[in-house]
């Protein structure tokens, strides 16, 4: 039996219950080109072409997903695993390199929005359904981004953008205590927003998981609704979910009520997608390495597969090191550190080179010159203001003399935040310290466990001065990945608050408010962006390491097998990834 | 006999102990003692487990000398080029077993190219310096209230036998890592966490040394020499001091020996854990901890910290078995 | 008796309960120090200012806005009678007592994730006292019959040595050896015995034999004591004297009095370790109790670090309530 893709689409509903009913996984002439793929062939091109239909992908993570919730779910890789099954208004397209592409999903087009980007109106396809058979309508995708705002419930999302974005009511606290959000309109096929602030990069908070629709009201039934959600999430995507045993297994089978022809930027493949919780990443490691796995849905391998991958060529094919949308830095704290020139004696003498090692090695990253990774608007691989030396191991007498203009020609001493338990976090720090001690600033080290690092310990501006952490280690990726994504919830005074807070300097220079505030108006050019850059780098307080590489390992059965740095940080793009039908 | 810790220590078989020792007390203080040395010195096994308690102190305090003299420090990284010693890709050690040298006789780290010596050298000061004070934590407070249980009686004994009982049927291991995580956001300094980490072990463990103290106390208040100081009207205080204190001490020091190696396990667990020592203080069980991301490509990163803790527990372990031995007339051996 | 054993289960109670308020209040009281709201552990990242409307309608759902006997109250009443989770939104969750609240991280009940771990840390345990048990006793009790010979100096030495080895050492050490050089056990990862039979013993052999390791030693010394203890009774030279067998002295006479000490031990360490095996869990990536308390711990989950520490509190007394009550009946001169 020859599948093409027309015929699936024509057959979908046949060919699955067929499938299901007969328990196989269907036989197939497409025969995958298996075999000449190169180390890091996916992460520009796709591996392995082919069309050949059925098979399960077993994919193995080592923990479960924040949420399975598209409103409450905030880890890339989970945002990939959601395109496996939901689909918001816009998509993307291209999810490989280093410029993603944007594309409507359940949308007719890109939207319309008015002059000042303050009004946004898209059109929902026809013959939209959700997995139970019922219609997907505009109602549906504005109750999902309503429940953005009931933040008691709906939790752990990006949630921040919409409500910092969509105009409400001050009090507005979601649908279920608040009802109804006036601001967001729809009619039988379209939907409108009208929003507080204009937003030219609106299409990419669309293209979010969180702004998925959710079947209004109704949820996924009554046990199934709320904070419950995520135990039962409904599918409008290719794949629906099968079985969830939470903290262990996560299966996908094939939606029958999705539609090819209402997807342009999906085209699946398999059957069946299984998402095995590994928690031991050795054990990981042997899987992958005996092909009875396919991928690591999370995360780069581990230390040992990665070793032996890197020394052996018949594995190296098999793995790709995508350069991904986040940077590693330290953020250098102006209200420990109030001196300029003191900063900047520490930007000087830090020793990137072994930084980068310490990170995990040249498959970690590359030293960076400037916070924007090559993803972003505004990137230069040569813009490097603080330069620590052709070799990157720190410019001692830029360092020394700034130390002098500070007055504190001896150094002086601070304290390194760092979360723990971490495997790199006291790697960074034995390397930092052995830097700066070279022009005498001496460190101490000051830890706090990962789930109140980024909250309350130095996402609390008063905690960072009470407890004198000079140094921090930090790391960001843009939620989506434009210029304004990027920087706004990093440099814009605007956005400081007393816990949670993600400019951790607390940054807040006037003309670096002045570009992002202008941004959203929809004008700004590449251009802004590298100025942007270079203002923030003036501040001395964003000291960038490293532009992050991950290493994945894909088995060489896959087809169609291709990097998604547009969500989930260079990780294989799962929807479209088949098997040869095996 | 209950594991304080879980799997992390192990204390000693104090329950024999008690029993054994209490006969020897009655012997006039001297003459035990000098009997006590003759057999000790007879015990090759005990003796070589001394020397080599002597030797881990010795390294422990004179660390500084030591590894200037080996020429190595940890502080220094040998992973960049021209001099590195480690994989600029994989981040391991470049030679056999672990870049075993001339100049580094035990190797290198992954990633940042330590020297292994040296690391291991300061870390038997960590783990000296944590076990002993939480040791003496453990004594201070074991000893005081089990002897003002054992003396007094009355309420002051129920109400520190109920505390103790209280503080066995914790669970100790689980509320440890509970509070040094929660201090740790507190405050986050490097002396909080060895504050932390002392306070724990030591804290948690002194009900045992407490037990023994006050069983032995409750039989010594009875005998003669006691009777006699206190018709010569001789003050609580005294008594306790220089009546029964010096009949304690054997087992206390056999405790001590006992208690020390416990701590280091117990030192290196939570290390293990990621709640111990932070770097880039040297821990053994840091080592290990950090090891277990390498162990397949780099095994003797795992073997070399594995064996000095190995090492040195045995030694406290057999020291204090001898120990107990020697100061116990009725010992078979 | 009867008073014994209700003074006992009082006092049972009542530890109880102090571990659990003192854990209740070192979570809920020491963050206030540095101005945190609970609220970050129990959902992570709140990326809203706390004087927000959002904020404050996640500090009223967790009841962060109740006094803190109130939340206290309510955190017991939970245990005692059971509760309904509710969002306010979904059909709620029925927990019947004991009820140990639910994990806003994980979206579970904390008396499930309990349950779905017990049988990890039930077959690591169980295994492995089996070995240390036999394994322990048969060397103390060979070790006793010949105070001071060769058998006796090799037994006690080595078993010196077992104890001081920790398991995040012997652990990683088996794995390379066993799994990954000569890969005797390819596939380590555990399966429930009701599914595969096979699988699950894979996944035990090692752990069982690294705790059981440290523990045998600690079980042939004291067997060792004990039996040298009992063999030097008169009631022995009697049996002997009468001309039985060795054998039967050893065993019938000899080593059932020195076991009784044993048994108690037993009882506490068993008690003790359920909920405490956590390097031995770590070690092996089993998903037991230990596993859950750890990582609950790293990612400080409060209500499930509630939950465990009290079942390993409740373990370890009940443990220790049944050794005083068999002591009691074994042995009348225990008294109140």
């Amino acid at each position: 039996m020859k599948i093409t893709r027309r015929g699936v689409v024509a057959v979908g509903i046949v060919l699955t219950a067929a499938l299901a009913l007969a328990g196989c996984t269907g036989g197939t002439s497409g025969t995958p080109t298996t075999g000449t793929a190169a180390f890091n062939d996916a992460v520009s091109k796709i591996v392995n072409p082919s069309t050949a239909q059925g098979g399960t992908v077993k994919l193995l993570a080592a923990d479960d997903c924040d949420s399975w919730d598209p409103q409450r779910t905030y880890y890339g890789w989970c945002w990939n695993m959601q395109r496996i099954f939901t689909r918001s208004l816009i998509g993307y397209e291209t999810v490989n390199g280093t410029k993603p592409v944007l594309a409507p999903d359940l949308a007719t087009d890109m939207g319309t929005h008015n002059a000042d980007f303050t009004k946004w109106t898209y059109t929902l396809q026809k013959d939209l359904k959700w997995s139970d058979g019922t219609a997907i309508t505009p109602m549906d995708v504005k109750y999902g981004i309503e429940r953005l705002f009931a933040t008691d419930v709906i939790n752990g999302g990006p949630a921040s953008y919409f409500i910092a974005t969509i105009s409400h009511p001050a009090d507005y606290l979601g649908p279920y205590t608040s009802g109804d959000l006036a601001s967001i309109e729809t009619t039988a096929d379209s939907i409108t927003f009208n929003l507080s602030t204009p937003y030219s990069d609106f299409n990419y908070l669309m293209a979010m998981a969180a702004a998925a629709p959710v079947p209004y009201k109704v949820e996924g039934g009554a046990d199934f609704t709320g904070a419950n959600y995520t135990k039962r999430p409904l599918s409008s995507g290719p794949f629906k979910i099968e079985s969830y045993t939470p903290t262990q297994e996560i299966t996908f089978v094939r939606n029958e009520f999705w539609k090819q022809s209402t997807d342009k930027i999906r085209k699946p493949l398999a059957d069946k997608i299984t998402l095995t919780i590994n928690s031991d990443v050795n054990d990981i490691d042997s899987k992958l390495k005996a092909g009875t796995a396919d991928a690591k849905a999370d995360n780069s391998i581990g230390t040992t597969l990665q070793s032996q991958v890197l020394t052996q060529p018949k594995l190296k094919k098999n793995a790709d090191n995508p350069t991904t949308a986040f940077t590693r830095y330290f953020s250098v704290m102006p209200s420990v550190i109030p001196n300029l020139y003191c900063r900047q004696a520490i930007f000087y003498a830090t020793n990137k080179a072994e930084l980068v090692q310490a990170f995990g090695g040249t498959t970690a990253g590359t030293a960076a010159g400037s916070m924007t990774p090559p993803t972003i608007a505004g990137y230069s691989a040569t813009a490097n203001m603080y330069s620590t030396g052709a070799d990157n191991t720190g410019d001692l007498t830029k360092a020394k003399e700034a130390l002098k203009k500070c007055g504190q020609p001896d150094g002086f001493t601070t304290k390194l935040a760092y979360s723990t338990p971490s495997e790199t976090g006291p790697k960074v720090f034995a390397a930092m310290q052995t830097a700066l001690a070279r022009v005498g600033i001496k460190i101490t080290a000051a830890t706090s466990a990962t789930s109140s690092y980024y909250s309350s310990f130095i996402g609390s501006p008063a905690n960072i001065e009470s407890q004198g952490l000079g140094i921090a280690v930090a790391a960001w990726g843009a939620d989506f990945p434009t210029g304004y994504g990027f920087w706004n919830s990093i440099a814009n005074g605007a956005t400081i608050i007393p816990a949670g807070n993600t400019d951790y300097p607390s940054l807040n220079d006037p003309a670096v408010n002045k570009i992002l505030d202008a941004a959203p108006a929809g004008t700004s050019k590449d251009s802004d962006f590298r100025a942007l850059d270079d203002q923030v780098m003036k501040n001395a307080v964003y000291l960038p390491i490293l532009f992050g590489k991950s290493l994945y390992y894909r088995n060489a059965r896959l087809t169609n097998v291709t990097s998604n740095n547009a969500l989930a940080f260079g990780i294989y793009d799962f929807v479209n990834v088949g098997t040869g039908g095996k | 006999m209950s594991l304080p810790m879980g799997e992390l220590e192990v204390v000693g078989e104090s329950a024999p102990l008690t029993n054994k020792t209490v006969t020897g007390s009655s012997i006039v203080g001297r003459s035990l003692w000098s009997i006590a040395w003759r057999r000790l010195r007879k015990d090759k096994v005990a003796m070589t487990a001394g020397v080599v308690i002597v030797l881990l102190i010795l390294i422990a305090t004179l660390a500084g000398p030591l590894t200037a003299l080996y020429g190595q420090n940890y502080l220094t990284h040998h992973n960049l080029p021209p001099n590195a010693l480690t994989d600029s890709a994989t981040n391991l050690p470049i030679g056999d077993f672990g870049g075993i040298s001339s100049t580094h006789w035990l190797g290198v780290t992954p990633v940042l190219g330590q020297d292994i010596l040296s690391l291991l050298i300061y870390g038997a000061r960590t783990s000296l310096i944590i076990s002993g004070l939480a040791t003496a934590l453990s004594l201070v407070l074991g000893v005081t209230l089990g002897l003002i249980a054992g003396y007094y009686r009355g309420w002051r004994d129920t109400v520190i036998s109920r505390i103790m009982d209280v503080l066995l049927s914790f669970p100790t291991l689980l509320f440890s890592l509970s509070l040094i995580a929660v201090v740790g956001i507190v405050n986050s300094s490097p002396g909080a966490r060895y504050a932390i980490i002392i306070f724990v072990l030591g804290f948690f463990g002194w009900p045992y040394i407490g037990r023994i103290v006050r069983g032995q106390v409750l039989s010594l208040r009875e005998k003669e020499f006691v009777d006699a100081a206190r018709s010569l009207g001789a003050s609580n205080g005294w008594i306790m001091a220089k009546e029964i204190m010096p009949n304690l001490l054997g087992p206390i020091l056999v405790y001590t020996t006992l208690t020390i190696p416990n701590y280091m396990l117990g030192e290196a667990g939570l290390s293990y854990l990621g709640v111990g020592i932070q770097p880039p203080t040297p821990s053994w069980g840091q080592m290990l901890s950090d090891a277990g991301n390498y162990f397949q490509v780099d095994p003797m990163y795992l073997v070399l910290p594995g064996l000095a803790i190995f090492i040195s527990v045995l030694a406290f372990n057999l020291f204090g078995d001898g120990l107990r031995d020697a100061l116990d007339p009725k010992s078979t051996r | 008796m009867v008073r014994f054993i209700t003074f006992r289960l009082l006092g049972a109670i009542v530890v109880v309960w102090i571990v659990s308020v003192v854990t209740f209040l070192i979570f809920q009281v020491v963050p206030t120090l540095t101005d945190t709201s609970p609220v970050y552990y129990y959902i992570g990242k709140v990326p809203f200012p706390p004087d927000s409307i959002q904020f404050k309608a996640l500090v009223h759902r967790f009841g962060f806005d109740l006094p803190l006997y109130a939340q206290y109250w309510h955190f017991l009443s939970g245990i005692l009678l059971g509760q309904n989770i509710t969002d306010g939104v979904s059909t709620p969750i029925v927990c019947p007592a004991p009820c140990f609240g639910y994990s806003f991280r994980q979206n579970e009940l904390v008396g499930t994730m309990i349950l779905n771990a017990a049988p990890v840390s039930i077959s690591l345990l169980v295994g492995a006292a089996i070995l240390w048990l036999v394994g322990g006793v048969a060397v103390g009790t060979l070790s006793a019959l010949k105070p001071g010979s060769f058998v006796d100096r090799v037994g006690m030495t080595s078993s010196l040595a077992a104890v001081s080895l920790p398991i995040f050492f012997t652990g990683p050490l088996l794995l390379l050896i066993f799994e990954y050089t000569l890969g005797w056990l390819p596939d380590t990862s555990y399966a429930p015995i009701t599914e595969d039979p096979a699988q699950w013993l894979r996944s035990m052999i090692l752990p069982w034999v690294s705790l059981a390791f440290l523990f045998a030693a600690l079980y042939a010394r004291l067997t060792r004591s004990n039996m040298i203890e009992t063999m030097g009774e008169d009631y022995i030279r009697t049996a002997r004297a009468k001309g039985l067998g060795r054998r039967t002295v050893v065993v019938k006479h000899g080593l059932r009095a020195a076991l009784t000490p044993i048994v108690t031990i037993f009882g506490i360490d068993v008690g003790t370790l359920i909920g405490s095996t956590i390097i031995t869990e770590t070690v092996f990536n089993l998903r037991g109790i230990g596993y859950l308390s750890i990582k609950s711990i790293q990612s400080l989950d409060l209500p499930v670090i509630l939950g465990v520490t009290i079942i390993a509190a409740v373990a370890l007394v009940v443990a220790n309530l049944i050794v005083d009550i068999l002591y009691a009946v074994i042995d009348p001169r225990v008294t109140v």
